[in-house]
């Protein structure tokens, strides 16, 4: 369990697809802005820096990571998961492909490594990887994020 | 002491797992390290400060003024095989 952030089904969607990249970044990020830990201004910061500095928040095959500088308007931690049944691909020639969005607000440069560490820890295990790619229902997604 | 730079668009968030990544490999890697992290346009002026440089693959480019710094660039940020592979591959040049 992370402090100061509980990650509830409120923070778990699954849609069928997004019509672009954009779309998918401003949908998994508004869990936590009807959960007030940010700003619609934060989401349109995700889409600037990516428009800035390319697709670098796909971390890993079909996994991307959507965040932001803090000053952008995030108010307090928090991250939301959404899954997509069709990838979207943030470039054309399909080299950066996400399916698994995790957006994250950092509040400042450190108190998120928490979050991070874990998200990074579930993700690195095989096992709990396949098991999340292949959910399809709010509470599985929670009791593998939640261990 | 190896001196090693993570850095990704906002260094925030890649550039920091890339950092817990790093750490693990290196010291499985039997290596002693100094990890810093950094958003790509502050590491641009530092890099040459450093041994190494890990980056996403996009941002290698970004790096061609860094000195002896060796510049790795990853697709898969969380795979420690792949991490580990470019990472000797950089050291044994």
């Amino acid at each position: 369990m992370i402090k100061g952030f509980e990650l509830t089904a409120d923070y778990i969607q699954f849609f069928e697809e997004a019509k672009d990249w954009e779309e998918a970044v401003q949908l998994s990020a508004e869990p936590l802005l009807n959960g007030g830990e940010i700003q619609q201004s934060y989401i349109d910061g995700m889409i600037e820096s990516v428009k800035e500095h390319g697709p670098y928040i796909v971390i890993a095959p079909n996994i991307a990571l959507p965040h932001a500088r803090p000053e952008t308007g995030s108010l307090k931690i928090g991250y939301s998961i959404m899954k997509l049944n069709k990838s979207v691909s943030f470039l054309e020639d399909g080299s950066a492909d996400a399916q698994l969005f995790i957006a994250l607000s950092c509040v400042d440069a450190d108190t998120h490594l928490e979050i991070l560490q874990e998200i990074v820890t579930i993700l690195s295990d095989q096992e709990k990887h396949d098991a999340i790619f292949a959910a399809t229902t709010k509470e599985e997604m929670l009791k593998l994020f939640n261990n | 002491m190896l001196k090693v730079l993570a850095a990704c668009g906002n260094g925030m968030g890649s550039s920091l797992i890339i950092k817990m990544k790093i750490q693990k490999v290196l010291k499985d890697m039997g290596l002693e390290c100094d990890v810093h992290h950094a958003s790509v346009g502050q590491a641009k002026s530092d890099a040459r400060n450093f041994d190494l440089v890990l980056v996403s693959e996009m941002f290698v480019k970004e790096f061609a003024n860094a000195g002896n710094a060796k510049i790795v660039g990853l697709i898969n940020l969380l795979s420690e095989e792949e991490i580990r592979t470019k990472v000797e591959a950089a050291l044994a040049k």
